[in-house]
């Protein structure tokens, strides 16, 4: 079989008999494996059947692959100021010798930032390798999001250091923007092309390492949280784009005590297990955590998990608890913020 | 590069001919340790950075303050309000952190006051450490330290729970910055803003 250079959209069948290694020459960008499996669950990927990650190198035995898998992607990711010269992956047999497929990034690059390489997928029974090279040229990134995954959590990460960025702690909230299935009576009245709102919301209730306590939020600008000073965490969002996130400032461990991340309901229908939702952690230094609250329970408000900073090892704990309203959220934990009640009926009633 | 100014210098906040951008305003402290019969007690002190924007008739238009934490036009923002300072000694990190982003200040705004004050009232003399200083650069990046004051060892802030950093002023077109670093009888934020546009503007 002949060396094909393959371009965006072209895919060629590989023997499913052999063994290759896929060679990624990435300069100074990260690449990211991400299996899908049949069940449609998504995970990057670290270990697997069939599957070892040496180096810059893929080494695959497809017929020791686990059935269960379907597709192996590749991503690469760049960091900025990045060099785009000499990019190229290539698929040959495990000794080297024969190239069957390979692909030239750097004349397909088109400044994207984050892109889909190739994927290697079993179709009727058949591996095939398809380029892909498709992407994203924004900041922060909507791909990984609709992976599942935080934009710098840490995958099969093989890149040389780690930027700056990845050195914060991370939490992402994302949920599906598609998955929604209104109820019967909702689409009867309303089409079935119907998409209900969904807008959920991250925050924390914070506690320093000196007993200062508040809460970042953001659904409120006023309480956004701030990153390079107290309470050294702060909410990222994207309107519309099902992903939020909190930064945590990790130069400042020694200030930080806890943080209990929560999310909530503000525009839905009401149940959680509908909404496919995923929380994902990273925080360096400990191994990436990710929850999925899938529950018939209708109360707006989960308490996530604690984060503990107290020790030197961060200690992620879920809590998965619901609540009716953050004061009941916040009584629960005693944490004890002065809670006021802004009444807003005399504004609206005298205009 | 470090330029520390002097009392009453100035300096014009323009490089190679392309208008600063971004400064910030960084002040890093320690808590009080007292020794007593069972061992070392630590005693928070609170100390806020704060701006005023003035206008041309000195009129202040607009404060960024613990309690505000982004200027209205949102061309300055605070980092937020530590009420202990370090704890366990100097960590060589800035504990407030004020963002001035010179190019997105409104036009009216013809000056902006940069002050510190103790708000428990802690004479500045009484905190082991503390220094407040004006520099080129972002939070985490330090390029160029305009001005610094040791207020906790300077002779001259003893007794005083007030002081004005100095003032960034619009002259003809570009930004410059006047180097004041005196201490003020002033015991509260208003007070001290009111007595900055008496005297430093």
């Amino acid at each position: 079989m002949a060396d094909a250079a393959l371009i965006s959209g072209q895919n060629i069948r590989i023997p499913s008999d052999n063994a290759y290694c896929l060679n990624l020459h990435v300069a100074d960008w990260q690449w990211r494996a991400v299996i899908s499996r049949k069940d449609g669950s998504i995970e990057p990927l670290t270990t697997a059947q069939g599957i070892a990650i040496r180096d810059n190198r893929l080494l695959l035995s497809l017929h020791d692959i686990d059935s269960s898998v379907e597709k192996l992607a590749i991503y690469i990711n760049s960091k900025p100021g990045a060099s785009t010269l000499n990019m190229s992956a290539c698929l040959s047999d495990i000794s080297e010798k024969q190239t069957y497929a390979s692909i030239d990034i750097s004349t397909q690059l088109d400044a994207l930032r984050t892109i889909n390489v190739l994927e290697i997928y079993l179709r009727n029974n058949e591996w095939k390798i398809k380029c892909v090279m498709q992407g994203f040229k924004c900041e922060p990134n909507p791909l990984l999001t609709l992976m599942g995954m935080s934009e710098s959590a840490p995958l099969a990460t093989h890149s040389e250091e780690s930027s700056s960025e990845s050195d914060d702690g991370v939490i992402t909230l994302a949920w599906k923007a598609h998955n929604e299935k209104p109820r019967a009576a909702t689409r009867h009245f309303m089409g079935s092309q119907f998409q209900s709102v969904t807008d959920l919301r991250i925050g924390c209730l914070y506690e320093l390492d000196n007993g200062q306590r508040g809460i970042v939020y953001s659904l409120d600008s006023n309480v956004e949280g701030s990153f390079n000073g107290v309470p050294y965490i702060k909410t990222y969002r994207e309107t519309n784009k099902h992903h939020e996130q909190l930064r945590i400032n990790l130069r400042y461990k020694h200030k930080l005590h806890r943080y209990l991340v929560f999310i909530t309901m503000v525009e839905s229908f009401d149940r959680w297990d509908e909404l496919d939702v995923s929380i994902s952690f990273h925080l360096p230094g400990t191994p990436g955590q990710k929850v999925f609250p899938s529950t018939l329970m209708a109360k707006p408000v989960i308490a996530v998990a604690m984060m503990d900073f107290s020790e030197p090892e961060t200690n992620i704990t879920p809590v998965n608890e619901y609540f009716t309203d953050l004061v009941e959220m916040d009584r629960a934990f005693g944490w004890g913020l002065p809670w006021r009640i802004e009444d807003n009926l005399n504004d609206e009633e005298e205009p | 590069m470090s330029i520390s100014l002097e009392k009453g210098q100035r300096i014009s906040l323009e490089k190679n001919g392309s208008g600063l951008n971004r400064v910030c305003v960084g002040v890093n402290w320690g808590a009080i340790e007292k020794k007593g019969f069972f061992g070392t007690k630590k005693v928070a002190v609170d100390l806020d950075a704060s701006i005023g924007l003035f206008k041309e008739t000195k009129e202040l238009i607009d404060v960024v303050y613990f309690g505000q934490l982004k200027s209205r036009d949102g061309s300055i923002a605070h980092s937020g309000d530590d009420r202990t300072g370090d704890l366990d000694g100097d960590d060589g990190l800035d504990n407030e952190i004020i963002t001035i982003e010179l190019s997105k200040v409104p036009a009216q705004v013809k000056s902006i006051a940069v002050v510190l004050n103790s708000f428990q009232g802690q004479d500045f003399a009484s905190i082991p450490f503390a220094s407040v200083r004006l520099y080129e650069g972002t939070p985490t990046r330090v390029d160029t330290i305009i001005a610094s004051y040791n207020i906790a060892n300077e002779p001259k802030f003893n007794g005083s729970v007030s002081m004005v950093l100095g003032v960034l002023y619009r002259h003809n077109q570009e930004w410059k910055f006047r180097a004041v670093g005196d201490p003020t009888s002033d015991k509260k934020l208003e007070q001290l803003l009111q007595s900055v546009a008496a005297t430093f503007l």
